[in-house]
């Protein structure tokens, strides 16, 4: 029984690692543009096919086709950026929501028709070998998942909070004018936030490729989640998003492997509810932090 | 240093400037008066890049505006400190203040001096210095206003332009505002004021433009429109 938590826990962890990936590409892009935006999960299909195409089709070295995937989606992120987000950016922000919504489809289709509607495999970064630790057996591409989430997250960290573009690019998402008037080019760390969040979105995609396959229709699903935990963290809030999306991984893996396995995407659901009701700002949410 | 001929701007179909010109030159104090909605923050707005003029020039330091961008203007050495302060909620008093100096770090100015530049700018007002470290949506409005200076100040301006300092202030800070004013002429930059509190702003300035409905309708001596009685009572409330 402890065992099975445990090893239900290391397994949860890693697919939360993937919502929180997904989730703060979502959460950075609506701080800088106050807009959701739903091709995210498309990003991760795109960035898992890429690494596929390179591995498989032009035979890369592993690391090279994971660098490579990469590097394709943040173009493609930043391209998005400018035929989608740039025309629109005087409008109103359901306007862009809508835009989103609308690539996220036509980005799907386009995957079924370059690659096909079958899921496509990705190969394991350390092998399939199953280690044992004491009773726990643990898959070696959770770890890489966990190891990769980490060291994401503090580059992440050190770049946002201890460096001046990252104080740059804090002051275009709480006030855009202001910055402008600072000498801030508003629009060079829009577009940075664009391609940081795709080559998020491409490693979750190429860190999840070996355990959940990749497959073209995958991405509203998992930006689903990723929506779920973001919302659970506090909206727009950086560390609500990785600790939301690592929250639902865990509670929808274990309520999957205690309670039912058919049902487990709907506990993702089921807490989002629950955490709506209970403290509607999420674990981070920020009460309103102006003064009059 | 600032010159503007003929300047028209449109919010949609309502014209807020209709055909302004005027002058600033160099190591003035020039304020803009006029009632709410005169054009004042338009007139501020326009020449710093936030809203396009339709029609007209702005010339800073005699380079022509009109096709460049907010932080282009920045760089040409012309700092806009908004109404309402404005400073970065989430950022820090001292991040704020390098963020001020966003446009002389991108033309290369070594990080060590912008850093010598936040221990002048915070020694010069001591309640920000013992706040240094706090969030700026923690401060009072006082204390945000001068912020909102002390990071216009960063990026070295040789025209600084400020969009009502003294609004929602206690008199005693008012006086403040208006002190620092002064001294940042001093330091040889020059000021373009929009104030709705007149008579300060009057006693302080060398010259002063009224605005109404878009239009200028009375240009001179700040001096000369502080004792013209007719036109205060007109134009300013008494």
């Amino acid at each position: 029984m402890f065992s099975m938590a445990t090893q239900l826990f290391i397994n949860g962890l890693a697919i939360g690692a993937i919502y929180a990936m997904v989730g703060l590409g979502i959460a950075l892009i609506f701080r800088a543009v106050q807009a959701v935006n739903f091709a995210q999960g498309e990003f991760v299909v795109f960035g898992g096919f890429f690494a596929i195409t390179f591995f498989s089709t032009i035979g890369l070295p592993v690391w090279l086709s994971i660098i490579c995937g990469v590097l394709a989606t943040m173009i493609m992120g930043y391209i998005f950026q400018r035929l989608v987000y740039v025309p629109l950016q005087r409008s109103t922000s359901i306007t862009i929501v809508v835009a989103t919504m609308g690539v996220s489809i036509a980005l799907t289709d386009s995957s079924r028709i370059i690659w096909g509607a079958a899921p496509r495999l990705f190969p394991e970064i350390l092998g399939s070998t199953v280690i044992a630790i004491g009773d726990l057996y643990v898959v070696p591409q959770n770890l890489v998942i966990l190891v990769a989430a980490l060291i994401l997250f503090i580059t992440q960290y050190i770049l946002f909070e201890r460096t001046f573009l990252g104080m740059q690019m804090q002051a275009v998402a709480q006030d855009k004018e202001t910055a402008a008037l600072m000498g801030i080019k508003v629009n060079r760390m829009i577009a940075i936030t664009f391609l940081y969040s795709s080559g998020l979105a491409a490693i979750a995609g190429i860190l999840v490729a070996p355990i959940t396959y990749i497959w073209s229709t995958m991405g509203s699903g998992l930006v689903q989640k990723a929506f779920v935990a973001t919302i659970v963290g506090g909206f727009g809030s950086v560390p609500g998003a990785i600790l939301g999306g690592l929250f639902v991984g865990v509670v929808e893996t274990l309520c999957g492997g205690f309670i039912s396995s058919t049902y487990q995407d709907a506990f993702a659901f089921i807490i989002l509810i629950i955490v709506l009701i209970v403290r509607p700002m999420g674990f981070f949410g920020e009460e309103t932090m102006d003064k009059a | 240093m600032l010159k503007l001929e003929a300047v028209s701007t449109f919010y949609g179909n309502i014209q807020a400037l209709k055909k302004i010109s005027l002058d600033v030159n160099e190591g003035e104090i020039v304020v803009l008066i006029g009632a709410n909605g005169a054009g004042k923050t338009t007139t501020l707005l326009s020449i710093s890049g936030l809203i396009r003029h339709a029609e007209g020039s702005i010339k800073i330091l005699g380079q022509d505006i009109s096709k460049m961008q907010p932080e282009e203007i920045v760089g040409l050495g012309c700092v806009h400190v908004p109404e309402g302060r404005r400073t970065f909620p989430n950022l820090t008093v001292e991040e704020n203040l390098k963020i001020g100096a966003s446009v002389l770090i991108r033309n290369g100015t070594h990080m060590s001096e912008i850093k010598q530049d936040v221990e002048k700018t915070l020694e010069r007002f001591p309640n920000l210095m013992a706040r240094r470290k706090k969030k700026a949506w923690s401060l009072s409005g006082g204390e945000q206003q001068m912020l909102a200076i002390g990071r216009g100040m960063m990026a070295r301006p040789k025209l600084m332009m400020l969009d009502e300092p003294s609004l929602g202030l206690a008199p005693i800070l008012v006086q403040e505002v208006f002190h620092i004013i002064n001294e940042i002429r001093q330091q040889g930059t020059t000021v373009l004021l929009v104030e709705q509190n007149a008579r300060a702003a009057l006693n302080l300035a060398d010259r002063a433009y009224v605005l109404e409905t878009g239009e200028i309708v009375h240009a001179g001596a700040a001096k000369e429109i502080l004792h013209d009685k007719q036109l205060i009572d007109a134009y300013l409330g008494g």
